[in-house]
């Protein structure tokens, strides 16, 4: 209630400009779900993933206009890139015929008598339960919403706890204080986890097919050439990854070092770091074949390996794990997000690594659009 | 309704409380795991938009969530990759990018 009236005065105090305001608060909160909406009811999976990287930029403004430009950065680079480029390369290869495939699409032949009518009523049944989830997912929505609009003041006033302890952080941005100093730990747990993710996907991919591969294993950097113009099947991507790499190195240089005082930082910078590798990959200037060479394991290792040695630094020095001594939290601060940011960017390319392919031919990608079953 | 009763981070919770729904529903009614992967990512959206947008009052947006919402946007494009490279192996071997169970579907 308390927040309530208060917005009220604010938007008392900010008259009719407040009305235009709020009119695009409006537009974008109603874009935001009819675009989720679109993305998850259509039956094309390409008008999903695309309608999906619209619906990550879209939040990306929502990130703003909530105040939060830390998060709408990586949003823009994290959510909508990385997580776009991921779908879109997950989409290429769901599209490639694999012989396994071919052998068990022919399988779903399973109970043969049960056609006409048993069918027709599993297609009833079908149909009733996807209404009773609608009704579900409808009401659930409704509940939310009661309980936002009924939402209590906040008992503890953590904007508040944060900026009184911000002098002693080492560092001017209170969500860089947060994520590197006061919750340190969470932080390093999401290191972690972008660790075993990698080390989870490399293990995904079966020794049998690696066997007799023709591809060489490792990273490979390709000096831009017609034939790589040619693979990469558009002459203006070579020229967009020209003019682009070199701004994209600075931009993530400048971001991790600005992270300290206004919105960027480690996650930003490494996720537009891997964002720029990830485009080298897509116009086929670099390629990374499995298994990844051992500098690039040492480098998804570090950042994690750099963290916990802070950390047992700090347990050594006599304070508690992750417990920086005012005096040297910038400088550790700034270290662990140095590391980090590359180390982010390393475990973000390594996502995009490709299993050895027995032969050229099974490269080639069906142009038809997959689509779902109905 | 009234701007006042409607302030901007409670239009963008209630967005998010639609997200939720609709991601939900998607990762329960829909046979395709790659749009029970989009429709995760949807869902973990709008959580992220109901905790700024409920926390947020005058203005500045609290940086106790924000921080959060910055550790959950990494870890589920780590786990979407996780998913997606999961998915492609159900392919792979069934030779269809449904669950087992829902293989008619």
């Amino acid at each position: 209630v308390e927040a309530a009236v208060s917005g009220e005065a604010v938007a008392v105090a900010a008259g009719a400009a407040g009305w235009a305001v709020w009119a695009l608060d409006g537009a974008v909160a109603l874009l935001l779900v009819g675009l989720a909406w679109r993305c998850l009811g259509t039956r094309n999976l390409l008008e999903a993933v695309v309608l999906f990287i619209a619906l990550g930029l879209t939040l990306a403004l929502a990130w703003v206009r909530l105040g939060a430009p830390d998060i709408a950065l990586a949003e823009a680079a994290l959510g909508a890139g990385i997580t776009g480029a991921l779908l879109l390369n997950a989409l290429r290869r769901l599209a490639v015929k694999s012989a396994a495939g071919a052998a068990g699409a022919a399988d779903p032949a399973a109970p043969e008598g049960d056609g006409g009518v048993g069918k027709r009523a599993g297609q009833a049944w079908r149909r009733a339960a996807g209404a009773v989830m609608a009704a579900g997912a409808a009401v659930l929505a409704a509940w939310l919403a009661w309980l936002l609009l009924g939402l209590p003041a906040r008992a503890v006033d953590l904007p508040a706890e944060v900026a009184g302890a911000l002098e002693r952080s080492g560092v001017e941005n209170p969500v860089t204080a947060v994520l590197l100093n006061f919750r340190a730990y969470d932080t390093l747990l999401e290191v972690a986890v972008l660790l075993v993710v990698a080390a989870a996907l490399w293990a995904l991919d079966p020794r049998e097919t690696v066997a007799g591969a023709s591809d060489r294993a490792g990273l490979e950097l390709r000096a831009p050439s017609p034939a790589t113009e040619r693979a990469a099947g558009d002459p203006m991507l070579g020229a967009l990854v020209r003019l682009v790499s070199p701004l994209v190195v600075v931009t993530a240089a400048y971001l991790a070092w600005a992270g300290s005082r206004l919105p960027g930082g480690a996650f930003q910078a490494g996720a537009l770091l891997g964002g720029g590798a990830v485009l080298l990959l897509m116009a086929g200037r670099m390629r990374l074949v499995l298994p990844p060479p051992l500098w690039l394991r040492a480098g998804i290792v570090s950042g994690l390996a750099v963290f916990v040695a802070v950390g047992v630094a700090t347990l050594a020095a006599g304070a508690g794990f992750l417990e920086y001594p005012e005096a040297l939290a910038y400088p550790l601060i700034l270290a662990v997000e140095a590391v980090l940011t590359v180390s982010i960017a390393v475990v973000l390319i390594a996502l995009f690594a490709e299993v050895p392919t027995l032969g050229r031919a099974t490269e080639e990608p069906e142009l038809a659009t997959p689509r779902e079953e109905p | 309704v009234t701007p006042a009763l409607l302030t901007p981070p409670l239009l963008y919770a209630l967005a998010g409380a639609g997200l939720v729904a609709l991601g939900l529903r998607a990762v329960v009614a829909r046979p395709h795991l790659f749009w029970k992967i989009l429709g995760l990512n949807v869902l973990a959206n709008g959580v992220f938009l109901v905790l700024v947008g409920a926390t947020t009052a005058g203005g500045a947006a609290d940086p106790v969530p924000q921080a959060m919402i910055l550790t959950g946007i990494v870890v589920a494009v780590s786990a979407t990759a996780l998913a997606l490279g999961l998915a492609l192996r159900v392919k792979a071997q069934t030779g269809s990018p449904h669950l087992p169970e829902e293989e008619d579907g």
